[in-house]
């Protein structure tokens, strides 16, 4: 039988020891995580080399506007 | 010893299944886990909606220990108990963080720092998406020409963490995707 008073005091003590720095950073290394899991998950297709020798300038990802529109979907993409 | 048998769906393979697959898909709702059904009609709904890679899906049954599974969906007390930690945890993150969890990200949170070794599933619920299969009228609104359906029925899964309690595991059905 599950002692939910047991599971509620380890999480009680573990929400109690956090910080905004400790759970900023779990959060965004999950969500890291996530997306280059994502990006491994796509497939591969031939594209023509069109190769210019410009530097393409980097993009700064947001990604949290990223994972809330993951989160609020109205899709209801259930896994099973 | 209390046991359940649940409902476990896959695209049909060249060779039957041993075990359940565990699911990493990162939008799975409660997180890394072995997903059943508790429904046999929603298992082979998902069948034929999401395991038609090679036109054929499967299902399998197994018999699962219960006695450590989180129900939301039946135990009054165990719901309310899992609705207050999911807002506990989620206020204490907006707060710190100044975003908003997912509810992946809420059970990983439960798993990983809040230490839940205990817990060996979660049986949890949404709401059908087929509203073919349902046996009552839409609801009709704006002199009828605005329709909602009215889903009276629970779409029910179980999230097992533990594979122990996991204790038969065998195909019941292959059928064809319709």
């Amino acid at each position: 039988m599950l002692d939910l008073k047991k599971l509620e005091e380890k999480l009680d003590k573990a929400l109690a020891n956090e910080t905004s720095e400790s759970l900023t950073s779990w959060l965004q290394e999950k969500r890291l995580r996530t997306f280059l899991q994502s990006l491994r998950e796509g497939t591969f297709s031939n594209i023509n080399s069109t190769c210019s020798g410009k530097v393409i300038k980097s993009q700064k990802v947001n990604f949290e506007i990223l994972f809330n529109e993951i989160s609020y979907s109205q899709d209801y993409p259930i896994a099973a | 010893m209390s046991k359940q048998i649940y409902y476990h769906t896959q695209e049909s393979r060249e060779v039957e299944l041993t075990a359940p697959i565990p699911c990493h898909r990162n939008d799975a709702w409660l997180g890394n886990a072995t997903y059943f059904w508790y429904e046999l009609e929603d298992a082979e709904e998902w069948g034929n909606n999401s395991k038609r890679r090679h036109n054929y899906y499967e299902i399998y049954s197994s018999n699962i220990e219960t006695e450590n599974i989180l129900n939301t969906v039946f135990n009054e007390e165990q719901y309310y108990f899992w609705f207050k930690q999911i807002e506990k945890v989620a206020k204490t993150i907006i707060s710190k963080t100044k975003m908003k969890p997912s509810i992946k990200e809420l059970n990983d949170y439960f798993k990983e720092r809040g230490t839940w070794d205990d817990l060996d599933g979660i049986l949890f619920q949404d709401l059908p998406t087929n509203p073919n299969k349902l046996l009552i009228k839409p609801i009709e609104y704006n002199n009828k020409t605005k329709k909602v359906v009215f889903p009276y029925r629970k779409r029910i899964q179980l999230a097992v963490y533990n594979s122990k309690i996991i204790h038969t595991f065998a195909l019941l059905k292959k059928e064809r995707c319709i």
